[in-house]
């Protein structure tokens, strides 16, 4: 397993170094301290796990999470327990308080290790098992692509809609098409692109056009070139 | 609602006192018209009636001056209120006399007219007013002097009431001076340096003892010697540098005749804090903060702390609660002697004047 470290103390990395030691098949491939050189390592190194500071010198690592393009696994570490980290009330998400014990160090990867077997870490671009760091007001989301149903185009950002809730991403609506799984998703016109897995029923529309009824009742429009393509997608 | 005022006014311990000492006074003044009457030998039943009457009328009236008093005296100066006793007491008086003779009057066209009583003449109804007046002003003085004083003392209870609050207030401020991020960090440091330099982080636990020595020593004191708020600073610096390492850079500058002079506890600490909490901890490449005591005039010095602004400056208003808490603790300390600012520029400067205390006022 490839573990990215990032924090802003270069004693506290040497710890979580030591404390990683007894564990032989964890590769330390990296080391960050601040946001910046976090997103960068994240994109290129492409690791299983962050171990992530919260409290960055530019910044949170939350910020950390929302700006690198895919999000690997996640133990947050703190010095000070804060209503940050009670924002994940109900995401299996860990997070450790330092100073750091090696029990709760194992306990917290053997975790993440067994949620691995299930749905590897990495995954495959564009899976719909991939994970993506959602931050709503105080709390934050980590959501698999596949429980996503629609994104809307909201100012210049996007609005991504899950289960009962919906979030802002500040990316830009072709950004968020390019890493999406062509298979489930589907551009339906301009403003909108709907996961195809949330359909309820599509219905004729002026100008040989669709109109599409999600399960939360929402309505889509398809304009008549989009209908093709969704037609054939669907082949009916 | 008003039921209840009534209520309370009617059984409360102090209403209830009232009642006592105002019959007292009015019986003890018919009584003793009663032995000034007989003792000059003008005792008659008819004479008993009417001082009755009239300390009964003087009940009522001071009554109804108290409630005058307890409703407009507050709202004046001595002078104000020495003026208007000028006129209501004479015209209550009157009223008062007026009332009695009123009585008298109808009382002898209806029973017919008594051998006791002498005929009234403009000079005695005079008379007998000013006589009123004048107990109605003892009345008022008495009242007046009892009132003042019960409120000067509820107001020093009041006062020490508040000292209480604001010494709690105080305490909790201080106990919140320990960050607990930068308690918790430079516990995970220490640990770490622990297997990479011991001697290091023997002396960074030596730093953390001699701080929280003086945040436990800062609770029972109003003001420290510059001298033992440095070495707290220092202590503190130490273990900020365990975190942030090369990323800061410490520069005193301190006059060392203002070595003995007073700051309040822990407040150049709070100001050092910010300025890496908001500065430096906040920057990328870390930055130079600076410590300057210096003389600025015979009778005051200066405390300064300069650090570079953070990245992308926050919202960060200049008026969070440490800087008013900061505030406050001069104030307490100095009164209106001492003077902070805090400028949000490039670079941010937090500056202090005190007020210079000389060797012979110690």
């Amino acid at each position: 397993m490839k573990i990215l470290i990032v924090d802003d103390s270069r004693l506290a990395r040497k710890e979580l170094i030591g404390l990683l030691h007894s564990h032989s098949h964890y590769e330390i491939i990296g080391e960050a301290s601040d946001v910046q050189t976090a997103v960068t390592a994240i994109n290129e190194l492409c690791p299983d796990l962050v171990l992530l500071d919260i409290n960055l010198p530019d910044g949170t690592g939350f910020d950390v999470l929302e700006q690198s393009s895919h999000t690997p696994g996640v133990i947050f570490t703190t010095a000070y327990e804060e209503h940050a980290v009670q924002a994940f009330e109900y995401n299996a998400l860990d997070y450790l308080l330092k100073p750091i014990e090696q029990d709760r160090l194992d306990a917290a990867i053997a975790r993440m290790e067994s949620r691995a077997k299930h749905v590897p870490f990495n995954q495959p671009e564009k899976s719909l098992d991939a994970h993506i760091f959602i931050r709503e007001g105080e709390r934050c989301h980590f959501i698999k692509f596949r429980e996503i149903s629609r994104i809307t185009v909201e100012g210049n950002y996007v609005r991504l809609f899950f289960g009962a809730l919906s979030a802002p991403v500040p990316r830009s609506l072709n950004y968020v098409e390019e890493r999406l799984d062509p298979q489930a998703f589907f551009r339906a016109n301009r403003q909108e692109i709907i996961n195809l897995n949330f359909i309820e029923r599509i219905e004729p529309w002026i100008g040989d056009g669709l109109m599409i009824v999600m399960q939360d009742c929402t309505e889509v429009i398809a304009s008549r070139r989009q209908a093709r393509e969704l037609k054939q997608r669907l082949e009916f | 609602m008003s039921n209840v005022v009534q209520q309370k006014e009617k059984y409360s311990p102090q209403a209830n006192r009232y009642i006592k000492v105002q019959l007292f006074f009015w019986s003890a003044y018919f009584l003793v018209n009663l032995v000034f009457v007989g003792l000059w030998g003008y005792y008659s039943h008819t004479g008993l009636l009417i001082f009755l009457l009239l300390s009964l009328l003087l009940g009522f009236a001071s009554h109804g001056l108290r409630k005058l008093y307890h409703r407009f005296a507050h709202t004046m100066s001595a002078l104000q209120l020495g003026l208007h006793l000028v006129w209501l007491l004479p015209a209550t008086a009157l009223a008062v006399q007026t009332l009695l003779h009123a009585v008298i009057y109808i009382a002898i066209t209806i029973v017919g007219p008594s051998d006791n009583i002498q005929p009234i003449s403009a000079g005695s109804f005079i008379g007998y007013s000013m006589n009123t007046c004048i107990m109605l002003m003892l009345w008022s003085i008495l009242y007046l002097f009892h009132r003042e004083f019960k409120q000067r003392r509820e107001t020093e209870i009041a006062h020490w009431r508040d000292q209480v609050k604001l010494r709690d207030m105080e305490l909790q401020f201080l106990r919140s001076q320990i960050n607990s991020h930068f308690l918790f960090n430079s516990l995970n440091n220490l640990r770490s340096l622990i297997l990479e330099d011991p001697h290091a982080a023997r002396q960074g636990l030596s730093d953390l003892a001699t701080l929280l020595r003086g945040v436990l020593q800062a609770d029972n004191k109003v003001t420290v010697s510059l001298h033992e708020e440095l070495e707290w600073v220092r202590g503190y610096l130490a273990l900020e540098s365990l975190q942030l390492e090369d990323r800061l850079h410490c520069h005193f500058a301190i006059d060392d005749a203002l070595l003995e002079q007073k700051v309040p506890p822990l407040l150049l600490q709070t100001l050092v804090e910010n300025a890496i909490k908001h500065g430096i901890a906040k920057r990328r490449t870390g930055g130079h903060i600076r410590i300057t005591a210096q003389r600025v005039s015979p009778s005051e010095w200066q405390l300064m702390i300069t650090n570079p602004p953070a990245d992308s400056p926050g919202k960060h208003a200049g008026n969070s609660v440490g800087l008013n808490n900061t505030r406050a603790r001069l104030a307490a300390a100095f009164g209106d002697q001492a003077y902070f600012e805090l400028l949000l520029g490039d670079p941010v400067i937090a500056r202090v004047d005190l007020p210079l205390h000389t060797a012979c006022e110690k």
